[in-house]
This record gives C-alpha cells, sequence and structure tokens, in this order.
C-alpha cells in the first residue's frame, strides 16, 4: 500500500510542470497520506457532523468523500449504533417569558447543553416535535398538521412539506397527528398524516403518506379501523413510528399500540400492556424495542419498566426505585437512562440499574415542567432542497418586543389561519 | 481440544519471530485465510509489521482471547490500550489493517477520531501529510459555506 503511494507521489511531482496542457488526471493530494484511503474513510465516519463539514476543505478527496452516500450511511449507522454509557437528547422547553419553543442538544456525557437554531417560524405558540429518525427531526404545528418541517439541526438544513391535497374539514375532523417514518430499504423518509375524526363520531382515522424521494401525498388502507387523539406518533424506534389508539370492533372498545409497518407500507397493531386507574404511563425506545414507563401519580419514586417482546407480548423489565424521587417523569432514553425534573425545575438522568444520577441538566430560561425529551443520532443526511437555518438574528428579536410593547399577545394571534399570521408580520 | 493445539510462527519485517497459539492468531482474518488456505508453511512471514508493533497486537489478541474475561475488564484493558504515542498508535492501525483484525482497527480509528476531533483543517494536512489541492478561493467559499464549524 505504502510503496504504490510513494510512486504516485513521484509522478504526480513531475507531471505538475506540463499539468496545464495534459488530458491526466489532476495530483491526488493525498498520495502521500500516511492512511490508505480505507483506513482514513473509518477514522472519518467516526467523527461528529461539525468536525466533518470543518474537515470538507482538508482537500478536495475528502470533500467528496464527506458527500458520499456510502459514506453518510456509514457515518449515521455509527453515530446511531446504541451505546450503554450515554444517548444524545433533544429537549423541547418553552421560553420561560416568551411563547418561543426552545429545542436544546446534549450530544455527550460531558458536553453541556446546546440551543439549537430553530428553523421553525418564532411567532407560533403551537409546535410539537414529531419525532427523529436517521438524524432528521420532524416539526409541526397542531391541530390541524401545518407546516411540516424536516431539519437536520447538526446541518443547519430544513425543508417545509407540501400538505396533502385533501383537507381536513372543520366540525368533521378533530385534528391531524402526523408521523414520521424511515425506510431504510429505500433511504427514504415518509411522512404520515392522520386524519382524526371528531370523538363522538367513532370514525377510523384516514391516512395519508408522503415520500420524501417523490413529494407526493398517497393513501394508505387503515385496515386495522383504529382512531388517534394526539397530534402526532407517541415514539419512533428504528424508523417506525408507534401511537397510541383506540380500536373499536366486535370485541367492542379497547386502547391499542398501532405502528407503520414500513417495508409493507401499513398499519399494524399490539396490544398494550395492562395500566392501572391511578397510574400515569409513558411509551418509550428503550434499547430500539417498544417499552412503557408506569408510575404512580402520588408516589413519585417507583418507576416500572416495561417492555415489549415479539413473541411474549408485555413483561415487566424491573422497577426503578429513586431514592431522592423527582417532581415529575420526563422519560426514558435510549439505552435507559431516566430522564426527571427536580423541585428546582433542574433535569437529572438517572441510572435505570442503580438509579444514581449520572448527570445534573440545565436548560437556560426554560419554563419549568414544560421539557420534553427526544432521542436523537446526528447525521450528514440531507434531504432533497433544503435550506440553511437563519440564525434567529437579532431583528426577530426586536420583532417580538415590538409586539410585546404594543401589547399584542402572540398566543391569541398564532391562530391556524394563515392570513392572521401574515397580518402579524406586516404589524411588525 | 487442547491436546491438539497447533502453533504458528509469524516473522515481522525485522526477522523477529513470534511463535502463537494458532487459535489466537487466527484473530487475524489474513492469517485465517492464510491457514485455511493451506498454504502457511512453516513461518508466516508480516511483512509490513515490525516487532515493537507486532508485541502490542500479540498482547491485545491474547487478552481479547482470555476465557471468562469480563465485558469491564476488556473495556478497561481497551481504555489504556489506545494510551500510547501517536506513533504507535498509527503503527497499530497499518498493522491491524493488514492483518485485517476489524475490531482491533475500529477500536484504533475510534481512539484516532477522538484525538482529532478538535483539530483545525491545516493541523489535520500537517499531522496525514495531506496537500492542500484547494484554491485560496475555493477554500473560503467552503468556509463560508458553514461558518459555525469553524467557531
Amino acid at each position: 500500500m505504502a510503496a504504490k503511494g510513494k510512486g504516485n507521489g513521484k509522478r504526480k511531482g513531475k507531471g505538475k510542470g506540463n499539468s496545464k496542457k495534459t488530458k491526466s488526471k489532476p495530483p491526488d493530494p493525498t498520495s502521500n497520506c500516511i492512511f490508505p484511503r480505507e483506513i482514513i474513510s473509518n477514522i472519518l465516519s467516526r467523527l461528529p457532523v461539525k468536525t466533518l463539514l470543518r474537515f470538507r476543505c482538508v482537500c478536495k478527496p475528502w470533500r467528496n468523500l464527506i458527500s458520499k452516500p456510502n459514506f453518510i450511511d456509514t457515518h449515521l449507522h455509527r453515530s446511531s449504533s446504541l451505546k450503554p454509557t450515554f444517548s444524545p437528547i433533544l429537549i423541547h422547553t418553552l421560553h420561560v417569558k416568551y411563547t418561543d419553543h426552545v429545542l436544546s442538544l446534549v450530544d455527550s456525557p460531558e458536553s453541556s447543553v446546546t440551543e439549537l437554531d430553530n428553523p421553525f417560524p418564532f411567532f407560533y405558540y403551537n409546535m410539537v416535535v414529531v419525532g427523529s429518525c436517521s438524524g432528521i427531526v420532524c416539526l409541526c404545528k397542531p391541530p390541524w398538521g401545518d407546516l411540516i418541517t424536516l431539519w437536520n439541526p447538526v446541518m443547519r438544513k430544513f425543508r417545509t412539506v407540501q400538505l396533502p391535497k385533501k383537507k381536513p374539514l372543520l366540525g368533521v375532523h378533530a385534528g391531524v397527528s402526523i408521523g414520521l417514518a424511515y425506510d431504510s430499504q429505500e433511504n427514504d423518509f415518509i411522512i404520515l398524516s392522520l386524519f382524526c375524526f371528531r370523538e363522538e363520531s367513532r370514525v377510523p382515522v384516514e391516512v395519508e403518506m408522503c415520500s420524501m424521494k417523490s413529494f407526493c401525498w398517497k393513501q394508505v388502507k387503515n385496515e386495522v379501523g383504529f382512531r388517534v387523539i394526539r397530534p402526532c406518533c407517541n415514539v419512533i424506534i428504528n424508523g417506525v413510528p408507534y401511537w397510541t389508539a383506540l380500536l373499536e370492533d366486535k370485541y367492542g372498545l379497547r386502547d391499542v399500540l398501532v405502528y407503520f409497518d414500513v417495508d409493507r407500507k401499513v398499519f399494524d397493531k399490539l396490544p398494550m400492556p395492562g395500566i392501572t386507574v391511578g397510574t400515569q404511563w409513558q411509551l418509550v425506545n428503550l434499547e430500539d424495542t417498544v417499552g412503557m414507563l408506569i408510575w404512580a401519580k402520588t408516589v413519585k419514586h417507583n418507576i416500572d419498566v416495561w417492555v415489549m417482546h415479539d413473541e411474549d407480548g408485555w413483561s415487566k423489565k424491573c422497577t426503578v426505585g429513586l431514592v431522592l424521587g423527582f417532581d415529575r417523569l420526563i422519560g426514558c432514553l435510549r439505552n435507559g437512562d431516566i430522564l426527571a425534573e427536580d423541585e428546582n425545575g433542574v433535569l437529572l438522568l438517572f441510572d435505570m440499574v442503580t438509579s444514581s444520577v449520572k448527570a445534573k441538566l440545565c436548560i437556560d430560561n426554560a419554563k419549568r415542567g414544560s421539557s420534553v425529551i427526544f432521542n436523537y443520532s446526528e447525521s450528514l443526511v440531507l434531504i432533497r432542497e433544503m435550506l440553511p437555518v437563519e440564525k434567529e438574528t437579532a431583528r426577530d428579536k426586536q420583532h417580538r418586543e415590538n409586539l410585546l410593547k404594543a401589547g399584542i399577545n402572540l398566543k391569541i394571534i398564532s391562530t391556524d389561519d394563515p392570513q392572521q399570521a401574515n397580518w402579524v408580520n406586516r404589524i411588525v | 481440544m487442547s491436546s491438539s493445539t497447533k502453533f504458528l510462527t509469524l516473522k515481522t519485517n525485522d526477522k523477529e519471530e513470534f511463535v502463537l497459539d494458532e487459535a489466537i492468531a487466527i484473530r487475524s482474518q489474513t492469517i485465517k485465510n492464510m491457514v485455511e488456505d493451506d498454504c502457511v508453511s512453516n513461518v508466516i512471514p508480516l511483512p509490513n509489521v515490525d516487532s515493537k508493533t507486532m508485541i502490542k497486537v500479540i498482547e491485545y489478541w491474547k487478552k481479547h482471547s482470555e476465557e471468562g474475561i469480563s465485558k469491564d475488564k476488556l473495556m478497561d484493558f481497551d481504555k489504556a490500550f489506545v494510551k500510547v504515542d501517536q506513533s504507535i498508535l498509527y503503527a497499530l492501525i497499518l498493522a491491524a489493517n493488514f492483518l485485517n483484525d476489524a475490531e482491533m482497527l475500529d477500536m484504533i480509528c475510534q481512539e484516532v477520531a477522538n484525538r482529532i476531533k478538535g483539530k483545525t483543517p491545516e493541523e489535520i494536512r500537517k499531522e496525514f501529510n495531506i496537500e492542500n489541492d484547494f484554491t485560496p478561493e475555493e477554500e473560503e467559499e467552503i468556509r463560508n459555506e458553514n461558518v459555525w464549524a469553524f467557531e
């Protein structure tokens, strides 16, 4: 390997002089590199995205390598592999003073919380994080699933997705629930839009899906016949979105879990574990399988952890006893770490096995009780026609100050009416 | 099983010979292929590996072949194993690559990645001996595409 490299280097030296007229390829700037190409690729695929963006200007072969689909895949594969010691966290909080949504990232056990530049329009009070897979985060605006935004936070690029032609009807539909799926076979993201009818009508949801390759919406049959009453999927595990849903059939009405089978492009159902009255629960991704945290509303010390196995169904994995107790349980991460909020609004990261505090996270200006967490793995993955996210400029902040001074309550203005949104812009 | 323990002799490029249990040596895919293809005579030459590096490689192979060793102990071993001078680390990468031991190669590549994470493009070019084939204008353009990555 090394000998070959040297040979190329010498030839290149000679070639330089007459390079103007020649047909030959430009000299390879990595011909004297201490490592062969495959090792360079191996090393680079383990670096954070920010470092890779910087290393794009080392030389042309590196720049090309970093944008190759194969390399992007390998990098994603490594960055999303489950590590027992730490899982990166995307945290959604509300600003303590304004109506702003703050999105932050904790990407290593040592690093502090980094606030991200959010591509979502700052003046909308309603925003939910649908979830994240393969480094892409999906945001939208409830209750009608407007402004579906796909965003790669570390690449600082985003795009919005055109809505289906079919529109929800006031008085008929209760809302639209959004889900994000990733088809690893096709390397494609899929947006799911579930049209939910009003509760009393007891009509199953109607589903539309949109592939990020074609950008065309098409209908998906709801053969399960389920209903959903939340603005987005509960959790995304391995690119598959799960919803807690209601199913009413000849056996009666019951809670079920539904998921979008990405390979077959259909919905399927799973049973729910038994949940007793007086408890709270949350559907979670536990080591890339479906899990559920169940805890009593009153005694805030113990959390039951349930997991779903293909053959055996639900079984209780363990009970976590947090000696200190918690004010509010936020959820758990892929690696099993539990995140809870104490009475001062500080987020505590607990080890599921030992119950010891692994880290304390403090988010500036976060409203107490507003934190929602998501598993996140950074990637170089981009979707067609993504645009750079503008830094929230001083101009935007000035806009908000002006609005507040004018006594305009953003919570009221931020209706679902785009005309009113325009109107806000015009006032400013 | 152990009654038929076979030994292989590995000869590094500085003419040192290492006698090693075959079961351990075939952690190297390269050696394994040679053994399976039956093209092993008495001594296996390793033209791309020197003895200093081979001692480290064998230390790693032996530890990772210990029966019943706990995951925690292996993790501690690996951590200490990569705490070496850059020159040794780089020699280990080339050896792991030649011997085709994916597990060891991945571990060392990860260590190199950790070490270069915060470096500038100039530092990387110097360290890896890469020429800059961008014109100043081209380089400036790339920098401007992602200014924050250079902050």
